[in-house]
């Protein structure tokens, strides 16, 4: 028994950087969705710091795939996730098959776990959520740490480019000494228009780069103009990369604090 | 089959609504397995093996936003030497302390069972706060992933690991749910004559960043009552629970509370590799473990969950790509130097088809001499759908 138990912790530890893969992803999206109207005054800092300003207070709910691509296989997974804020978010898992019906449930620093096949609520411990995706190529400082883009790097613009037919600025951003990160430097590419993040390259402390990430099939999704693919692919391992594909969202829905609940989790759907 | 029928009506009826723009109401899933068992104690050469394809339909069908009624049924088929050399194999596949028997075995001869069992029925009412379920259930009061005391309606057997679901209760729930954290429940598990009889009552709550639970009680003949959390100390999870028992019906021999307790802590290290220990208690262990077929039981009872009076179990698991991962456990009691290794390999194959090798292998001291009681090995393939 124990051991099915365990596989499932397989599972979870796969899985459950989902929650925080769709709290910051969605709300990275929101950010990015907004449409700010172009200032020439802006520096590197306030263009970050706009987005940033706007990741809360709000909800989202949304409808993902996630695809891990591999030189010999692929998986794929789709999810519905329900966001408010950075402090609740839950995650209703609707394919592969198998693992549908699975929930999880972030509660400020509390995970719990839906198994449908055992009919039980797990408690998750709060380390899972500072574990690395192992399934996709995403890593957890991409994601979780997000926010810290504004206080733990310095920021500068250190030219424009034209991606997608979009002019972007070129960010590039180096952390502060002490901060406790695991690039060397990053570099964005931040559409001008609609402030998307088209490109990111990640490097480590040699500048050599290590991951890349494309967003691309910018259109119209709740409202707002959004880059509805995500594709995240470590430099040094062709054919291997992660998708990320958004297949609706809506915005501003407004979600009570009692959705978030382990009542919740068994009825959602 | 039977069941079949039962939901024929269901279907048809749901058929004609479906120019209504009626939503899917009737949910058909489930799997197929299959899995090839080989045993042996010392010598390779005594090894026997047996196979078995093991289908579950999960059915569930809404009648309305508050009711839906639902049905599991397993069937399998066992087939191989085991099964022709342990007699009365088939017995042992029944479980006479059901209220209602939905067992059946379509064909037993040489050597090959074919049984099916309805392990789920029920029709349940929910509504905002309320919910009641009428019917055979699952009702799983346990907290933590090893050992759980807290589940008193069913018991996990550890070494059955291909019955994840686990058995169902026959009876009614009833559960109240004012908060979206805290709930009341109460249930009542029919026996077949009243030293059988189950009915308790749990109160959970979270508070602190934790979740806790209350249970009380009567247990066949015991009473019973419980605590439990589930919390964290800084980034590692810690969870734990206690059952205290006490025969009150049939009471012939005095016997005082018999306590069940359990510790848990898990972390997940930076690396990705998890690890979690495991302690338990059990003042009603026996402290003997001459043979492995105790572990092997169709239905645990809470006081011999562990026949030791103290158990460790240390897990270990670590994906090392998202299709394949390892975990092992171990389970040690310093009573007869017990030990109980369980290794194993998971891959999935694709989106639903996943494959699993596993072993449990069982080493004591016995007669002063340190000796394995017995070895088995696994492996399945498991197609969802």
């Amino acid at each position: 028994m124990y051991r099915m138990k365990a596989s499932c912790l397989n599972k979870q530890l796969q899985r459950l950087t989902l929650l925080i893969l769709i709290c910051v992803l969605s709300l990275l999206l929101h950010a990015w969705s907004l449409k700010i109207k172009p200032e020439q005054a802006l520096n590197a800092k306030e263009i970050i710091k706009k987005s940033e300003d706007r990741l809360r207070g709000q909800t989202s709910i949304a409808e993902l795939s996630i695809d891990i691509i591999r030189p010999t296989w692929s998986r794929t997974m789709k999810v519905k996730g329900w966001t408010k804020g950075e402090t609740f978010s839950m995650i209703f898992i609707t394919a592969p098959v198998k693992d549908k019906g699975t929930v999880f449930l972030k509660r400020h620093k509390e995970v719990w776990n839906w198994l449908p096949s055992i009919e039980r609520i797990i408690k998750l411990p709060p380390s899972m959520m500072t574990q690395s995706w192992m399934g996709t190529d995403f890593t957890n400082d991409d994601l979780v740490k997000e926010s810290s883009v504004v206080n733990d790097y310095t920021q500068q613009i250190t030219g424009e480019a034209i991606i997608q037919g979009r002019k972007c600025w070129k960010i590039e951003m180096i952390p502060l000494p002490e901060a406790a990160v695991v690039w060397g430097k990053v570099i964005l590419w931040i559409d001008q228009q609609d402030f998307l993040q088209l490109r990111i390259e990640f490097m480590d402390e040699e500048y050599e780069p290590v991951n890349l990430m494309q967003c691309s099939d910018i259109r119209e999704l709740g409202g707002r103009m959004i880059a509805t693919r995500m594709e995240m692919m470590p430099v040094d391992k062709p054919g291997n990369k992660t998708v990320l594909k958004y297949q609706s969202i809506i915005f501003n829905q407004p979600i009570t604090d009692d959705f978030f609940t382990t009542q919740q989790m068994k009825i959602i759907k | 089959m039977l069941i079949w029928l039962c939901y024929l009506p269901i279907m048809l009826l749901a058929d004609e609504k479906k120019d209504s723009a009626e939503t899917q109401r009737l949910t058909v899933r489930g799997y197929v397995k299959y899995m090839q068992q080989a045993f042996f104690v010392k010598q390779i050469e005594q090894l026997q093996t047996s196979n078995l394809i093991h289908n579950r339909i999960n059915m569930q069908y809404e009648i309305n936003k508050h009711v839906y009624v639902r049905t599991d049924l397993r069937n399998r088929i066992f087939y191989g030497e085991m099964i022709r050399q342990t007699p009365g194999y088939a017995t042992m596949l029944e479980n006479p302390n059901d209220y209602t028997d939905m067992t059946r075995v379509w064909y037993n001869k040489d050597a090959v069972i074919l049984h099916t069992v309805i392990d789920r029925a029920y029709l349940n009412y929910r509504t905002n706060k309320l919910e009641v379920s009428i019917g055979r259930q699952r009702i799983n009061w346990g907290i933590n992933t090893v050992w759980t005391p807290n589940d008193i309606f069913n018991t996990y057997n550890f070494f059955d690991f291909d019955y994840e679901e686990r058995p169902g209760s026959d009876g009614i729930r009833i559960q109240y749910t004012p908060g979206g954290f805290s709930a009341v429940e109460v249930a009542y598990k029919a026996g077949r004559n009243k030293e059988e009889h189950m009915a308790a009552m749990l109160y959970r709550m979270n508070k602190w960043n934790y979740d806790f639970q209350l249970l009380g009680g009567l247990l066949n003949t015991d009473a019973v009552v419980g605590a439990g959390w589930a919390g964290n100390i800084r980034n590692a999870g810690f969870k734990g629970e206690t059952t205290l028992l006490k025969p009150v019906m049939n009471t012939e021999n005095y016997r005082t509370w018999d306590i069940l307790s359990t510790l848990s802590a898990d972390y997940v290290f930076k690396n990705g590799w998890y690890g979690s220990v495991a302690f338990l208690y059990n003042s009603a262990g026996a402290n003997r473990l001459n043979s492995i077929e105790g572990f092997y039981t169709t239905r645990l009872t809470l006081r011999n969950l562990m026949p030791f009076t103290y158990s460790w179990c240390l897990l270990v698991n670590k994906s090392f790509t998202p299709v394949f991962g390892a975990n092992a456990a171990a389970i040690y009691s310093a009573t007869s130097n017990a030990f109980i290794a369980v290794p194993s390999l998971t891959y999935s194959i694709a989106d639903n088809w996943d494959l699993l090798l596993t072993g449990q292998l069982f080493f004591a001291e016995q007669n002063r001499q340190y000796t394995t009681l017995g070895n088995s090995l696994f492996l399945r393939v498991k197609a969802a759908f």
